[in-house]
């Protein structure tokens, strides 16, 4: 296990037999690096909760609300 | 009137409204290559001849009484087959959803309809459209028309065949990482990734809703801004749809684009680029730079490597929140390639996930801000490698298949999580006859820009005109 992995592992436990998985060691390796890579990002970035839809009204959109 | 199989669908609209050929007599034409070659490159799932017959016999009738439904009268189009079609299947190439009749039309199928298409069927994706190859386990691999070992690109697989084997003369698709653009780079024909929700995704099966975009995938640059002005339109039933009101994407294609600066993107767009396409991407600067256009090298800001795994957390999110009740209950269903993709959104924590849509906004002015600070439009390749054979993406080292997946979508799907417009304009070919193509990115709202700097490239060159060499002018 990697720093990544043991620093944001994921939310489910990968090993449960039930989840019936194709791949846990795969996903336990992609899903650890994005969470580390989303971490990183988010710690200097993340200052405030923006709309999901909302991030391209500065460029000139006019989203439709309706 | 010039061969059908010569011309391209802005051609083929005027020839009708010209009343040099039918819409009957092109219709059949079509129909009959779908039906000839469509199944044997795993490019179609359905086709309703039928009922393409009898439209296209209405739209006929129609122009005998000199009346014109539109821009896209009498021409015949299929699209990709994640679209509601009144009366259709619509199972987005899986199992899940195989008996899934739509009750009522897309809202892009009925602006095309109102415009005066005809829609032959529906055209091949992957499965729930998560592979960038064409990869589908239930109904057979896309197969490239320029070598059919080879992957034709996906999701929008059979779009892209279709189009290129000029079995149909545009189609609209989707791209959540790269599938309107994927699938034309490996083709050889145009297509256009809108700006997020340029373009309104109702009644289309969604993968990612803060990514999904659709998008045409056409022979020429013109025919894709025909299908854009005709789809891009306000739709008050899709409340997060963007209402930029009506433009006309055709209007200004023609105009110069001498004095226009391109800005070649260096660092991550230059990374792994195999030295064919690297050498594609000069000669398309250099006839651009022969139009007038002025060139140089842009800077990409660091984080756009990020920009790709932070699109792949949203989808794999979106994806399983999509799919979880179906993957609980009825994963049988799945092949294990897409079950495998999907079932990673479950091992992310929501934090991470809202983190990931809410770096969107300043990742985006990051982007423009250093990509776009002395340059128009910027080009890139679409994909690192020449397309590869479904060999090499499918069986053999597990390391080796994920290598070659990755690096298909690697200069594709940032652009859907920051949501910018691009588009892909093939250029020239590899020494194994494979198509080469490059990538042209603008600012949100571009699209115009973007259409015409391709139009105008495609004035200047013909590779887009190339019939695939697999593919005979008579079927």
């Amino acid at each position: 296990m990697d720093t990544a992995q043991k620093t944001f592992p994921p939310i489910v436990d990968l090993r449960d037999p039930d989840l019936g998985l194709v791949a846990p060691d795969l996903i336990a390796e992609i899903t650890s690096q994005g969470n580390a890579v989303v971490a990183r990002l988010a710690s200097d970035r993340v200052g405030y909760q923006d709309s999901i839809y909302g991030f391209l009204r500065p460029m000139g959109g006019k989203a439709d609300q309706s | 009137m010039r061969d059908p199989i010569d011309c391209s669908l802005t051609d083929i609209a005027q020839a009708i409204r010209d009343r040099a050929v039918s819409s009957e007599e092109i219709t059949r034409w079509s129909l009959r290559r779908l039906e000839g070659l469509g199944p044997k490159y795993n490019a179609v799932f359905y086709v309703d001849a039928e009922r393409a017959l009898q439209t296209a016999r209405d739209r006929d009738s129609e122009l005998a009484r000199g009346e014109i439904r539109g821009s896209l009268h009498g021409v015949p189009l299929a699209h990709k087959g994640l679209f509601d079609v009144k009366g259709w299947v619509n199972h987005a190439g899986s199992l899940v959803l195989r008996d899934n009749v739509a009750t009522s039309d897309a809202f892009v199928i009925r602006k095309m309809d109102d415009a005066g298409q005809v829609n032959l069927g529906l055209l091949s994706m992957s499965e729930f459209a998560l592979s960038p190859t064409g990869f589908n386990g239930h109904y057979g691999q896309g197969l490239n028309p320029w070598n059919s070992d080879c992957i034709s690109g996906g999701s929008s697989s059979g779009s892209g065949i279709a189009v290129a084997g000029r079995m149909v003369f545009g189609s609209i698709g989707g791209d959540t990482g790269g599938s309107v653009r994927l699938p034309p780079a490996m083709c050889g024909i145009t297509g256009i990734k809108p700006t997020f929700r340029r373009v309104s995704t109702r009644g289309a099966i969604p993968l990612s809703s803060s990514l999904d975009c659709l998008g045409p995938l056409a022979q020429t640059a013109r025919d894709c801004a025909r299908l854009l002005t005709v789809t891009a339109a306000p739709d008050p039933g899709d409340a997060i749809s963007v209402d930029r009101g009506q433009e006309d994407f055709e209007a200004g294609i023609d105009e110069k684009v001498e004095g226009l600066r391109l800005g070649v993107v260096g660092g991550y767009y230059s990374e792994e680029v195999d030295p064919e396409v690297a050498a594609g991407l000069d000669a398309a600067v250099d006839v651009l730079k022969s139009l007038g256009m002025r060139a140089s090298v842009a800077r990409a800001p660091d984080s756009v490597a990020d920009c790709s795994v932070l699109a792949k957390v949203v989808m794999s999110v979106e994806a399983a929140s999509i799919h979880g009740r179906w993957i609980r209950s009825r994963p049988e269903d799945y092949s294990d390639q897409v079950r495998n993709r999907i079932e990673q959104g479950f091992a992310y924590p929501a934090v991470r996930y809202v983190e990931a849509l809410s770096m969107r906004r300043g990742l985006l002015q990051e982007y423009v801000a250093t990509v776009f600070r002395g340059c128009d439009v910027a080009i890139t390749p679409t994909m690192p490698i020449t397309p590869p054979t479904i060999v090499e993406t499918t069986s053999g080292d597990h390391g080796h298949v994920q290598q070659m997946i990755r690096l298909i979508g690697q200069f594709a799907r940032g652009l859907n999580y920051l949501g910018l417009p691009a588009i892909t304009v093939p250029a020239g070919f590899s020494r194994t006859g494979l198509p080469l193509a490059f990538q042209l990115v603008g600012k949100p709202f571009s699209e115009s820009l973007l259409l015409r700097v391709a139009n105008a490239y495609q004035q200047a060159t013909d590779w887009h005109r190339r019939l695939p060499t697999e593919i005979p002018r008579d079927a």
